[in-house]
């Protein structure tokens, strides 16, 4: 089994804090991984690859929201996909699913609202950096919420999910989830 | 991206530098110094030798006194962002943040209220791999306070080092204890590194421990060429 690890940052020194800590989980747990920035991927990289997982990025960073073509291959191929932090905005927003401006920074207390096979926990503590979210009203269905505002989705016929928080922070359960029970 | 890094002189700030150097241009220091020892956010062993480690670098620091409150500090901090932001023309903060969502998130919200840049680049590195960093770097950082039983007073002092490192993840493996001491168990005060143009001697000292909690401060210090 094989993840493409997508990065999103612009600028590298945010890679140590937004690619790093995925990248140290998936070694940790000995799980073949290889990454990649958006602006690089090629068809291959993710034909050779099982699953992706879509880095988020810094509160500054948006230019990936800008032009979501970098998507198209990876939606085409129909693999398992996971959005972390901001890149939940470029997944959705990619299914033409309005982001609303709102800010959420820090610990936040998360229910969940359906059951799915990221998280079993009917609520769980998580962190926020994020200045946007997502209204899903077409394609995604909510899985989980912080407060009334949906925090975590699942595309209703695709594998693909977005966690608007950082589950590398405190539920490294979510993306171990995904890279062994998603298929 | 012109950068002032938050400095508290312990060796996750120092080493937070060291990655972002090259690639960023640090412009300042941003220093706070908390009036009491029991500081929600800043570093306080030590913390009148930042600006000594300012000239070691050869950088200018901004200090500012902060009650050590928890609003007023965050007060604090965000007026001396602001004098950075005036005369230094900053566009990014810098942090040593590791594991602490409430230091991170704060910073956080500052960067986003000012519209800077927040850089943390240490942010979830492992504990142990961090200490391995900073002596395989060359870094010469001593532990300058130590908070948690059963650090005892024979940590005060001691240079960082394998054995050290050994030592302390004997004690967390038994104990539980945060290795990197972001949790408040160990305090460092960094005293030679790659990025220093000088280092510092110390040239007096007092080592206090009682109950389970100790300091090792610098009492007088010199700025030796290397």
């Amino acid at each position: 089994m094989k993840i493409l690890l997508i990065n999103l940052c612009s600028n590298s020194l945010s890679e140590l804090e937004f690619v790093k800590p995925l990248e140290h989980i998936l070694k940790n747990h000995k799980i073949n991984f290889h990454t990649k920035h958006y602006t690089r991927i090629k068809h291959e990289d993710v034909e050779s690859s099982d699953k992706i997982i879509v880095c988020g990025t810094a509160l500054k960073d948006t230019g990936f929201l800008e032009d979501l073509d970098w998507f198209t291959p990876i939606n085409e191929s129909d693999k398992p996909v996971l959005g972390v932090g901001s890149s939940s905005q470029a997944i959705t927003k990619f299914f033409n699913e309005k982001l609303i401006d709102e800010t959420k920074i820090g610990v936040f207390k998360v229910t969940l609202v359906k059951e799915n096979r990221l998280v079993s926990k009917k609520s769980f503590y998580a962190y926020f950096l994020t200045k946007k979210i997502i209204k899903p009203v077409l394609l995604f269905e909510t899985l989980a919420r912080v407060e009334e505002i949906a925090c975590m989705v699942k595309h209703k016929r695709k594998e693909i999910y977005g966690c608007f928080f950082h589950p590398e922070v405190m539920n490294q359960e979510i993306i171990l989830n995904f890279a062994l029970r998603i298929n | 991206m012109k950068l002032g890094a938050l400095f508290s002189g312990g060796k996750d700030s120092c080493l937070a530098i060291h990655k972002a150097w090259g690639i960023h241009e640090i412009t300042c220091l941003i220093s706070l110094i908390p009036k009491c020892e029991e500081s929600y956010m800043f570093h306080f062993p030590n913390a009148w030798i930042t600006r000594y480690q300012a000239e070691a670098i050869g950088l200018p620091i901004i200090q500012m006194e902060t009650s050590g409150k928890r609003d007023g500090e965050i007060k604090d901090l965000i007026e001396a962002i602001k004098l950075a932001m005036k005369k230094f023309r900053i566009e990014g903060i810098l942090t040593g943040a590791i594991r602490s969502t409430y230091q991170a998130s704060r910073i956080q919200r500052i960067c986003d209220k000012l519209d800077l840049w927040c850089f943390n680049p240490l942010w979830l590195k492992d504990q142990v791999e961090l200490l391995n960093e900073i002596v395989n770097e060359g870094f010469e950082v001593i532990i300058s306070g130590v908070y948690a039983y059963p650090l005892d007073e024979s940590f005060l002092g001691k240079i960082i080092n394998k054995q050290i490192i050994e030592r302390l993840v004997g004690l967390w493996e038994k104990y539980d204890l945060n290795v990197a001491g972001e949790g408040g168990e160990i305090e460092t005060t960094v005293l030679d590194a790659p990025l220093f143009k000088k280092r510092i001697e110390i040239v007096d000292y007092e080592a206090h421990y009682r109950d389970n909690s100790g300091i090792f401060k610098i009492k007088g210090l010199r700025l030796m060429d290397k």
